[in-house]
């Protein structure tokens, strides 16, 4: 009665923001939480199961891949795609989704925020969690890497043993918690050493043995701490799935257990190698055919923000969403890498979503960009920042433009833009929102994802 | 002129940012025609402690703070002896605890410091973040805001002799109780301010510069000035929003 209750709640709630043109808020969820604090867990029944993706960077661009695996295996999800990764953000998503008592159930692909990881796995029960890596990020919100650490392995110890978590093995502070786990551990891994790169870069943590303090020693490095280590009392685990080859235009070569598959992945990066790796994982963990699994991540494409390219009046705008130092180097180096000299909009906003500091900036290799840039531009809330970061790494910034609002920026920069050429445009959170709504409000892409 | 930077333990103790002081302190020396070099000293390195002008030492999280104030017990003298021989120091938000005499966490053994700021740091009950806004007190610094962002949950109290390097206007400060922010002692700067706190802080980073280059060029008269306008208006801009 109380749950039925929520869940009418919710959905009027839902309904009444549709109408005054929101999207999905978290405000429906609130409202069934309050009603039924157990909420999430009475709805989820109706799931097949669930999968929880959690970690810094990554859990949407892996979700989405999880998504279109699932897919590929015949099953339909639900998944908090342009919800908040909060319990009320995954409480409002259960209440829009349509899940019929009788049928075949639909799988729930739930992004987590690392603090919800807790209250995810004691109300959602799920079958899989995969932990894409630990990154310094919204320390502001945190306090510290080894605090977001703490409420995975809090959350992680209450799982069954018919659960499955699906680790980072080059991650040392991921694969870390897979000790002791009543669970099943399973880990994902990159073998092939050719995409490495000589040392760690600047943004790096977490990088000395918990016992020892001892430095690990790497002998590669693939993103920020992510790669071959080795401390006095801990060792890389050997992964079961793993990347075995890198090879031209995208392919790569995947190897799980005997099996081997081929996947050319259409999102560039080697943080994306590691997305694709943590979905396929993930998706054999819930019992879905690997080959078939890495066919449906190949026919992937990007997230919004998430390298999307977006096209206005003949020009291509290319969205890459920076939210912290490790993310932004490897957006950052994925963009110097392409061929040419690049136009380029920085946004920077210290909005509570964004985290409020934004010294995040100066552990970032902007130094990367240089002499890679045909006219760089900068604006958001903190612009000026940006502008004294860009000076301090080198650039000339006499007579850097500088803007107040998203919409100016967008309008003018691409003011700059050929015909047939491209804006590439980093935005923090919130300013990717607010470019999102700018594109919106002029036709060129829709409102919300769902 | 030349000038020699240590940063102290840059790979456990660089967080939020603080690598950018090193960057700014190596920008405005160079755009000023004067050679710099950056020493990055860990554990695993031997410190040559009177070479230096200049020691940067920035924040880090408990565990690698750990690691790094059992190595300073060694380190600690030679850095101690080569400031009060003149060189200048930045130490931020942990690197400060240590540069304090102790620092007394909530559920570990106390981590000695090496003393060169008349301070001790003991754990409080909930973190400050945020940004703040201070008025110097330091001589030199003209009364010009300092800007940043802190983030700790250590509380510093400052000694009969010690210095405050400003008077909290927006924020917490050391302690969040008597208004104070940072420590001063002869040309060794202590603080809690993120941010990072040089490049929106040009005449700080300038303080330091000309007192870490006057250690061996004592008739150095002063700092050929630099097109400050992004930086004070990053400063400004911060300082208003805060007031």
């Amino acid at each position: 009665m109380r749950h039925a209750l929520a869940l009418a709640t919710a959905r009027v709630l839902a309904a009444a923001a549709r109408r005054r043109g929101g999207g999905a808020t978290s405000l429906p969820g609130l409202a069934a939480l309050k009603l039924d604090p157990g909420f999430i867990r009475r709805r989820s029944r109706r799931l097949a199961g669930s999968v929880v993706v959690t970690g810094t960077n990554g859990k949407t661009t892996t979700a989405r891949f999880l998504g279109a695996a699932f897919g590929a295996a015949g099953r339909s999800v639900v998944h908090n795609q342009s919800g908040s990764n909060l319990l009320r953000g995954i409480a409002s998503t259960l209440a829009a989704a349509r899940l019929p008592s009788s049928g075949r159930k639909p799988w729930g692909v739930l992004e987590v925020d690392e603090a919800t990881v807790p209250g995810a796995c004691r109300e959602l029960r799920p079958r899989v969690v995969v932990v894409t890596n630990l990154f310094r990020d919204q320390l502001d919100r945190y306090g510290e890497l080894k605090r977001t650490a703490e409420y995975l392995r809090t959350g992680l110890a209450s799982l069954p043993k018919s659960s499955t978590v699906v680790l980072n093995a080059d991650d040392p502070l991921v694969a870390s918690l897979g000790k002791g786990l009543k669970c099943r551990v399973r880990y994902y891994g990159i073998e092939d050493v050719s995409r490495s790169r000589p040392s760690l870069p600047h943004a790096a943590d977490a990088v000395s043995d918990p016992k020892s303090g001892a430095l690990l020693r790497y002998e590669a490095v693939f993103v920020g701490h992510l790669g071959h280590y080795r401390g006095t009392s801990l060792r890389r685990p050997k992964p079961q799935v793993r990347l075995t080859a890198f090879r031209t235009g995208g392919a790569v070569e995947v190897r799980s257990g005997r099996q081997t598959v081929g996947l050319t992945l259409k999102l560039p990066g080697t943080y994306n190698a590691y997305n694709a790796l943590a979905a396929l994982a993930a998706a054999e963990a819930a019992g879905i055919d690997v080959a078939k699994a890495a066919e449906a991540v190949s026919a992937t494409t990007a997230a919004f923000g998430r390298q999307e390219s977006v096209e206005v009046g003949g020009r291509a705008v290319r969205i890459g969403l920076i939210k912290n130092p490790t993310g932004a180097d490897e957006v950052i180096r994925t963009l110097a890498e392409a061929p040419g000299k690049k136009r380029i909009l920085v946004l920077i906003n210290d909005n509570f979503a964004d985290g409020r500091d934004v010294s995040w900036l100066w552990d970032t290799d902007f130094e990367t960009l240089r002499g890679r840039t045909e006219r760089i531009a900068v604006g958001g809330l903190r612009g000026r920042d940006m502008a004294l970061r860009l000076k301090y790494a080198g650039f000339p910034t006499g007579d850097l433009p500088r803007y107040g609002s998203v919409e100016e920026a967008l309008r003018e920069e691409l003011r700059q833009v050929p015909e047939g050429g491209t804006l590439d445009v980093l935005p923090t959170y919130t300013a990717m929102l607010e470019l999102r709504r700018t594109l919106a409000q002029a036709g060129h892409v829709k409102h919300f994802l769902d | 002129m030349h000038l020699r930077i240590a940063h102290l333990y840059p790979r456990r103790m660089s967080i939020y940012g603080d690598r950018g002081n090193v960057t700014t302190l190596v920008r405005r020396a160079r755009w000023r025609d004067i050679a710099v070099s950056v020493d990055e000293v860990e554990r695993e390195d031997a410190l040559e402690a009177k070479r230096y002008d200049l020691f940067f030492f920035g924040g880090g999280q408990d565990q690698e703070q750990d690691t790094v104030a059992r190595d300073l017990a060694k380190k600690g003298p030679g850095i101690r002896e080569a400031i009060r021989g003149g060189a200048a120091a930045l130490a931020v938000c942990g690197g400060y605890q240590l540069f304090g005499r102790y620092y007394q966490p909530a559920e570990a053994d106390r981590l000695a410091g090496i003393g060169i700021f008349d301070a001790h740091t003991e754990a409080g009950p909930r973190r400050f973040i945020g940004n703040v806004t201070a008025t110097p007190e330091a001589d030199g610094l003209g009364g010009i805001p300092l800007v940043g962002f802190e983030n700790h949950s250590g509380l510093t109290f400052l000694g009969g002799t010690a210095r405050p390097l400003a008077v909290v206007r927006t924020g917490h400060g050391n302690n969040g109780h008597d208004k104070t922010e940072g420590c001063v002692a002869g040309s060794a700067v202590g603080t809690y301010l993120h941010g990072s706190l040089l490049p929106k802080n040009p005449h700080l980073a300038d303080w330091l510069l000309l007192r870490a280059l006057r250690r061996r060029h004592t008739d150095l008269p002063g700092l050929r000035p630099l097109d400050d306008a992004l930086e004070q208006d990053v400063n400004e801009s911060l300082a208003g929003r805060a007031a």
